[in-house]
């Protein structure tokens, strides 16, 4: 082979040029498009310089060839010759021009990175500009309103919290260090009678009934830091006892300092009152059972005497000594019977029967046999009576009995004092299924210590001879054969805890379902 | 007179004697035609200088993705083709004329032999298209990846 066609090299040269303009042309537009997209982005427009310059360089290049080729395919190879120098200055001022922009790169990209991470700083910053300016904005707006919330909250904590204090039934109270009372609600000043301005004048000195007692609520404070259940008895005003549950936490300030005591104290006076009653009517329920198995034993007997001693006075003259002696006999086992039949009816073992009863009758029948000897002795009665007082169920005798005994009892109350005021009293409260009759009498009253054992059998104040102690006890039984209880106040408490010198009985009788038959 | 008058009297003198008579100044120097070429060539080895100072530091910066391996291509052939080039000017430079011969058109003309290591290097040059296009190629895919990728990318911004 002597030779080599040049054309392929020719043809190379064309198509390659026109490819490298389309592709450079191509190339251009796309970092056109990246700087309008992204316009402040350094490294997009560091490459749309480059490529600008490589564009440049290739449509330079590709020009002068395209134009080269051509001149020599027109035959016009002169031509091409004189433009040569030019073509190739401008290729090589495009090809440096290409270099020094990628050589500025390095320093561009260096100064890029810096004011990216700077940039990336500020913007972080900026976020978190924005955030707290929007929370304090936030703040700002809602202040108020949270303010007034909160306020609301605490006003209706506040107010369940004083309704809490305020109507509570037992005693809450507060206390400084030296146990003086800061603040004691109503129920607590009631509870003790005094005013409530007065209640925070005191110290737990003035109400615990034994001193010792305070001792022991400040010891129990200090050293476990709470009180549960303490029973204990505090000093009213009037000197009278009440009996208490107390329970208290005690109060520390920042530095764990005990600087008071906080308590609640409940009432136990009544509670304590009916476990006596009810320890008493056992023990009655039982003396009971054991005075019926003597009346029994005793009654024979005592019929016999009596039958015999009646014989006897048949067979002596009445002015005789034996006659006389007999005449003792009889009337002492006339007495011992009556005692006997006494013990009967508290035993219940004597018949009774069942029939309606109007409790205010027998009240007026009773006072109608003794209101003139109770005159005499200037006890003045004062009939308190109802009108819608529905009838009872049970034995009328057994009642006038009760309610006889009752009157009698307050008249010797008041026979030492020479006299005072006897009040009956019937109700029927509205809902409950009792009658409620009361007898107060502004008598001596009932000592605290003897309160349990007045419904005692043979329990007497009274001198020897002046009465047998079973009035009561048999009251007590025919109420109980009744289904009703009794209770006694001395003194007698009156409205607004204000207490009368006194006795006051309350008989409490159910009325029976038979009972409202018959009063319809 | 002054120091001050006597010293500005001199630079003034001086610099009329200069224009007057230039003499052998040699005030411009005078490029020769070799100078062209060398400044081309030149500018060459500089082209390849920096494209390889740009390809260094793409890989330095760690930049990931399509664009930048594209781009990386591109350096790569460029890099060829400006050697090729830079090969190609010498062996046209020391290509007798003589050796090209034009029968009746130019689509005729010739490379004649005998065939040196020269004339092999001076044909196999003139085909540097085919290593400069395919570069300009990976050059508009780079760009091409960018401008995609940064469309996505605005797109789920914008989302």
């Amino acid at each position: 082979m002597n030779s080599i066609s040049m054309l392929p090299t020719v043809l190379v040269d064309i198509t390659g040029s026109a490819a490298n303009m389309l592709f450079s042309f191509l190339a251009l537009w796309y970092a056109f498009r990246l700087t309008r997209l992204k316009p402040d982005n350094f490294l997009w427009g560091y490459l749309f310089y480059v490529t600008l310059a490589i564009t440049a360089f290739a449509i330079s290049r590709a020009v002068g060839h395209i134009a080269k080729e051509f001149l020599f395919i027109v035959g016009r190879g002169d031509l091409w010759r004189a433009i040569a120098p030019y073509s190739g200055g401008i290729n090589t001022l495009c090809m440096i021009s290409v270099s020094a922009v990628m050589i500025f790169y390095h320093k561009g990209v260096q100064a890029y990175e810096a004011i990216e991470q700077e940039a990336a700083k500020l913007k972080q910053s900026k976020i978190r500009l924005t955030r707290a300016a929007r929370e304090l904005k936030e703040l700002n707006l809602n202040l108020e309103d949270k303010v007034e919330e909160r306020a609301a909250e605490l006003s209706k904590s506040e107010k369940k919290f004083r309704h809490l204090f305020t109507a509570s039934k037992d005693m809450v109270f507060f206390t400084d260090s030296n146990q003086a009372i800061l603040d004691m609600n109503a129920s607590g000043s009631e509870m003790l009678g005094y005013a409530l301005p007065e209640s925070t004048r005191l110290t737990l000195r003035h109400i615990f009934r034994h001193e010792g007692d305070v001792a022991v609520y400040a010891k129990m404070l200090e050293n476990d830091g709470y009180i549960r259940d303490l029973e204990s008895e505090f000093k009213k005003k009037d000197g009278s006892t009440i009996y208490v549950l107390i329970s208290a936490t005690a109060l520390y300030d920042e530095q764990g300092l005990m600087i008071g005591s906080e308590g609640i104290a409940k009432d136990l006076t009544r509670l304590k009152t009916m476990m006596e009653q009810l320890v008493s009517s056992e023990k009655m329920a039982t003396v009971g059972q054991m005075a019926a198995g003597i009346a029994h034993e005793i009654n024979t007997p005592l019929g016999i005497i009596l039958g015999y001693a009646q014989l006897m006075m048949d067979d002596f003259a009445k002015d005789s000594e034996t006659y006389q002696n007999l005449e003792v006999i009889e009337r002492q086992t006339q007495a011992s019977r009556k005692i006997v039949a006494d013990l009967l009816k508290y035993s219940r073992q004597s018949g009774s029967a069942r029939e309606p009863i109007n409790l205010n009758e027998i009240i007026n029948d009773a006072v109608a046999i003794t209101e003139h000897s109770l005159n005499l002795n200037h006890v003045k009665i004062g009939l308190q009576l109802a009108g819608d007082l529905p009838a009872l169920v049970g034995d009328p005798e057994k009642m006038r009995q009760v309610v006889v005994n009752m009157i009698n009892n307050a008249y010797h109350a008041m026979e030492a004092q020479g006299g005072g005021e006897l009040i009956l009293r019937t109700r029927y409260p509205a809902g409950a299924d009792k009658v409620i009759a009361e007898f107060q009498d502004s008598g001596h009253g009932i000592p605290e210590s003897i309160k349990a054992r007045i419904f005692d059998p043979f329990f007497t104040t009274k001198p020897v001879g002046k009465g047998t102690g079973l009035g009561l006890s048999v009251s007590y039984g025919i109420i109980r054969e009744h289904g009703g209880t009794i209770e006694i106040e001395s003194p007698v408490q009156g409205l607004g805890g204000m207490t009368t010198p006194g006795t006051l009985f309350r008989l409490i009788l159910p009325v029976a379902v038979e009972s409202a038959a018959i009063k319809e | 007179m002054t120091n001050r008058k006597i010293n500005s009297s001199l630079v003034f003198l001086l610099l009329l004697m200069a224009v007057i008579t230039p003499g052998e100044a040699l005030a411009l120097q005078v490029h020769g035609e070799p100078e062209g070429l060398y400044v081309h060539q030149m500018a060459h080895l500089h082209y390849i200088f920096a494209i390889g100072y740009f390809f260094w530091d793409i890989r330095r910066s760690s930049f990931t993705g399509r664009g930048w391996r594209y781009l990386q291509l591109f350096c790569i052939l460029m890099t060829c083709w400006n050697m090729i080039a830079f090969v190609g000017h010498l062996a046209g430079v020391y290509l007798d004329p003589q050796a090209l011969l034009q029968a009746d058109h130019y689509f005729q003309t010739r490379l004649l032999g005998p065939f040196t290591l020269n004339k092999y290097l001076y044909f196999i040059t003139k085909l540097d298209h085919l290593i400069y296009v395919p570069a300009m190629f990976f050059l508009f895919l780079g760009l091409r990846s960018f401008y995609l990728s940064v469309v996505k990318t605005t797109g789920e911004e914008g989302r």
